[in-house]
């Protein structure tokens, strides 16, 4: 196998979890449609891989990726994220954690929340990004992303407190 | 890290499903094939290296062909039984074919001939060099009476082509030089004679000897015509001084009366 398909399947190993859970944060838990949804980013993402700067960050670029293929998705079939199958993951997970209300209550405020505060929220904490790798992802600068950051936990904060 | 962002960070982490993680890895597979495959018959590389190597390809082969050919038509050393045999003969039959005048053709019979003489000569030298047992059950003699046999039809080719020369002089000239040759053909069989076993190859002597005789029957016989011719032109040319006597004579005659 040449070097760069050896090294995309490298990459995949790393990353198709993390792409797999950011992309089912954004369709409202369907574990179906993430899957399908990740299949395609990472095929997008094969097809493209030539052009890929092996200087850059590849975290950074696959979100990016995902994110613009969420965009499109979204755009196409016209619909709103929904959060029905959230409860199910929630409950399996929360369970393990012991922290099922508390975490169900957090999620389901980031969800309603705009998605200038929910997408740096999740990419630094559920997707454990680093605020370069946000700021390339969401195409905005380092300092933005921090600022915006903590603006959206001060909301988020502010909501948890007065519900 | 105060409390909210902890629980931020403890948010699920959700994994792949290994179905689907192996299909998506199977897909992956399949395009880096399919890829890898596009890739060797683009014209970058695969197409690019046979289509700008292709010249240098085919003039090395045709070199190579070049090469073999000429060495194959040149070697005496190339005799019957040997991997190049064919393509030696395949030259000499297109050379013949391509060949017009009757001239030509006559002397290239010839040298087929001589050719032929001394491909057996060669096979002789191996047959005499070699111990009996290397060549027993071989058909190394088989070669020797089979190239033999073919410079005799050669000499016969070249001997009915002398017949068709239309041009005295011409005829006269080949005749001369296939008689200098022939001398020189008796002189290559009868070395041939010398390297084979007399008693063992009885079929090969007796080639040789229907070689020597067909040789030297046609020397004479030339030579005879030769002579023939050579009376004929002395009686011309006595017939021809009488009448000029004769004439000079009555013209003497008419003066003094």
């Amino acid at each position: 196998m040449p070097k760069n398909s050896q090294n995309f399947i490298g990459h995949y190993n790393q990353f198709k979890d993390k792409i797999y859970n950011y992309i089912l944060y954004r369709t409202g838990f369907d574990r179906d449609l993430a899957e399908d949804l990740t299949s395609e980013v990472f095929i997008k993402a094969f097809k493209s891989f030539e052009s890929f700067d092996k200087e850059l960050n590849f975290q950074a670029w696959i979100f990016t990726i995902a994110r613009n293929h969420l965009i499109n998705h979204y755009r196409a079939s016209k619909k709103t994220v929904p959060l029905e199958d959230m409860e199910n993951v929630l409950q399996t997970k929360s369970d393990e954690l012991g922290q099922k209300l508390e975490v169900e209550r957090i999620l389901d405020i980031i969800n309603r929340m705009d998605d200038s505060d929910k997408d740096p929220l999740l990419l630094r904490y559920s997707d454990g990004l680093s605020n370069t790798e946000i700021a390339s992802v969401l195409e905005k600068d380092e300092g933005a992303v921090r600022t915006q950051i903590s603006r959206s936990l001060v909301k988020l904060r502010k909501i948890l407190n007065n519900e | 890290m105060d409390n909210l962002e902890r629980q931020l960070s403890n948010l699920p982490k959700n994994k792949l499903r290994l179905g689907t993680d192996l299909k998506i890895r199977l897909t992956l597979y399949k395009m880096i094939i399919q890829k890898n495959i596009v890739h060797f018959f683009d014209a970058s590389s695969f197409k690019g290296f046979i289509f700008q190597k292709a010249w240098l390809i085919g003039l090395l082969v045709i070199s190579m062909i070049s090469s073999v050919s000429f060495y194959a038509y040149g070697s005496e050393q190339v005799t019957a039984g040997n991997a190049l045999y064919p393509i030696k003969q395949t030259i000499e039959t297109t050379k013949n074919i391509l060949t017009a005048s009757t001239v030509n053709k006559a002397k290239n019979y010839n040298e087929l001939s001589t050719r032929r003489l001394e491909e057996a000569l060669s096979l002789s030298n191996k047959e005499s060099n070699s111990s009996p047992e290397k060549h027993e059950g071989s058909n190394h003699n088989e070669h020797i009476m089979e190239t033999i046999d073919k410079a005799i039809k050669n000499f016969d080719q070249s001997v009915i082509s002398v017949e068709k020369i239309e041009n005295e002089d011409e005829k006269k000239n080949i005749v001369n030089n296939l008689r200098t040759k022939n001398d020189d053909n008796i002189k290559v069989l009868e070395e041939i004679e010398k390297n084979v076993n007399i008693k063992e190859h009885e079929d090969i002597v007796e080639k040789i000897s229907e070689a020597k005789e067909k040789i030297k029957k046609y020397n004479h016989y030339s030579e005879d015509e030769d002579e023939d011719d050579n009376k004929e032109d002395r009686e011309d040319k006595k017939n021809e001084d009488n009448k000029q006597d004769n004439k000079d004579k009555q013209e003497d005659k008419q003066k003094r009366n």
